[in-house]
């Protein structure tokens, strides 16, 4: 597989704070990966480092064959770039900052931006000052595309946008990319857009990433399981893979990560359970239910133990764990006051 | 392209401090009396002319940078393919270049007039004057910049600009009840040297020290 960023034990301390720690990424050439975690896990950061616009506390990278740090520039030359909630200069013209961005790149085409300018309907002579949010985000994506970059990295662009707005920017990178076929790192917080554009996924919590696959292979691979035993459900469970576990009298619950044949044939030697069902989840499940089994004092991979009232996507009443997930709507039984599938802390 | 932008967000601080200067000169006597009259006992080292100049393009490509922070378009330039060093050369560069191109001819039409006024005094001028141009264009800049945070609302930069102006303004004031104190009680070539070195690096150290507080790099939220 031929990447396009790599990164190894990356890691960034900001103070008493890890916002990034030991970070190992494979970024496939032509993907659009998303990258996906709450606030505050370490998106940005990542995205910093990538551009060398923040140096590494320990670890390393490569971007497009290029050392961030040694090669900022060359390696600029060949990515686009759209920052969360993009500030340019308000005095410039639209016209003035696709010439002045322009300036800085070795290939700028300039139909391409002129395309682009008329299809985001960006009046030339306008102020950027006097742009809506939505067609500042629909500028910058344009100066990023316009030097027909190798790698575009978008970090949480549509932030602040409503969702009309979203839904049209998203709309419009998904033509750029199929457009071009280049790659794209896209980071989000918002599981609904992922979906949309991504075709694989890296999912970053408190600075460590917790899955990176493609999405349909982790869609298949990550399947909840309810069981109904004959006697009183265990409070434990080993189990690889497994995510997340509950029980209620006879009833157990549990989400794991793994061929889902295999799972299955562990579960009934193991229980020899009255009745097995298998679920398959969405994609804000899944990242809820790995996001909420890494909770503090849990590695990867590690079950919640029952009785702390831990709960599974569905259920009707619990009580959210410590460094849970806490107001994650769109998400069955997950009370939030966000928009569906947005993810907030 | 980075010097027509540098030039652009410049322009309205450089035509308004050409326009103080201007004024000053036409209508506030004070600089060129403050001139005549102590001339004769400030002969400045080309140490200190020198550490000027380069301070003061300096301090003016610092702004640059703030400037750009308080912006928040600093991850937008700095994301694109252009090294910081080249970048911060091109902000000082271009404010050393607007910095001198104001000092030069400013600094003739007080030669001119020294020469008429004052012509036993001419040839101890020069290297004052480059001094006291350059030392009163920073604090007219700094009191602009003060002027233009005020106006503006992002409380950052005007309680920097507030701090700054405010400093640059009191030494300004100060000046002329300086000169006057050295001539009654210390006027004695070394000291006068000596003192006038010491209040340049003070008000050079206040403007990095809070210059500087605003200017983290690799400041980032995770």
């Amino acid at each position: 597989m031929e990447t396009v960023i790599t990164t190894s034990g990356l890691t960034r301390r900001f103070g008493e704070v890890t916002a990034l720690d030991g970070l190992d990424l494979a970024v496939p050439r032509g993907s659009v990966f998303g990258y996906l975690g709450r606030n505050g896990s370490g998106k940005t950061t990542t995205i910093k480092l990538l551009l060398n616009l923040i140096r590494p506390t320990s670890g390393s990278a490569r971007v497009l064959g290029f050392d961030p740090q040694a090669d900022p520039v060359p390696m600029r030359q060949k990515i686009g770039y759209v920052a969360e909630g993009q500030k340019m200069y308000g005095w410039m013209r639209v016209r003035e900052i696709m010439r002045f961005t322009s300036g800085f790149y070795e290939v700028w085409d300039t139909e391409l931006a002129e395309k682009f300018r008329e299809r985001f309907e960006l009046d030339p002579e306008a102020r950027i000052k006097t742009l809506s949010k939505g067609q500042n985000a629909r500028l910058s994506l344009l100066l990023a595309l316009a030097p027909r970059p190798d790698l575009l990295i978008l970090d949480d662009p549509t932030m602040g946008l409503d969702p009309i707005s979203r839904q049209e920017f998203l709309g419009d990178i998904v033509r750029a990319i199929q457009e071009e076929g280049r790659t794209v790192f896209f980071s989000t917080h918002i599981l609904q857009e992922l979906e949309q554009v991504a075709d694989w996924v890296g999912i970053l919590d408190r600075g460590t990433l917790r899955a990176a696959a493609p999405v349909d292979e982790l869609k298949a691979s990550v399947k909840r399981y309810e069981l109904t035993l004959e006697g009183p459900a265990p409070t434990s469970v080993e189990l690889e893979g497994l995510l997340r576990l509950s029980s209620s009298g006879r009833d157990l619950i549990l989400t794991a990560r793994g061929e889902p044949g295999v799972i299955v044939h562990r579960l009934r030697e193991a229980y020899a359970p009255l009745s097995l069902e298998t679920h398959s989840l969405s994609l804000d499940e899944i990242f809820a239910e790995i996001v909420l089994g890494s909770s503090p004092g849990e590695g990867a991979g590690a079950y919640l133990p029952l009785g702390e009232e831990t709960r599974l996507p569905g259920e009707e009443s619990a009580t959210v764990p410590e460094g849970g997930v806490s107001g994650v709507s769109g998400v069955p039984g997950v009370s939030g006051e966000s928009g569906p599938g947005e993810v907030v802390s | 392209m980075i010097f027509w932008k540098e030039w652009r967000e410049l322009r309205g601080r450089f035509f308004t401090l050409a326009a103080f200067y201007l004024i000053t000169l036409l209508f506030l006597p004070i600089n060129l009396l403050v001139v005549t009259r102590y001339i004769q006992y400030f002969v400045p080292n080309l140490l200190t002319t020198g550490a000027l100049l380069i301070l003061i393009p300096m301090v003016l490509g610092m702004d640059a940078y703030v400037t750009e922070r308080d912006g928040e378009t600093e991850d937008f330039l700095c994301s694109k393919p252009i090294s910081r060093i080249s970048l911060f050369l091109s902000k000082i560069g271009l404010r050393a270049a607007l910095t001198l191109l104001l000092a030069i001819p400013l600094l003739a039409i007080i030669v001119i007039k020294l020469g008429i006024e004052a012509d036993s005094l001419y040839l101890a001028t020069p290297p004052f004057l480059i001094l006291f141009v350059l030392l009163s264009i920073v604090s007219g800049l700094l009191i602009i910049l003060f002027i233009t945070g005020a106006v503006s609302a992002r409380v950052p930069y005007q309680s920097t600009a507030l701090i700054i102006g405010g400093s640059a303004g009191a030494t300004l004031a100060a000046f002329p009840i300086i000169l006057n104190a050295w001539e009654l009680q210390y006027l004695q070539a070394p000291w006068q040297n000596f003192w006038l070195l010491i209040l340049v690096l003070m008000l050079s150290i206040l403007l990095a020290l809070f210059l500087f507080t605003r200017i983290e790099t690799g400041r980032s939220e995770p």
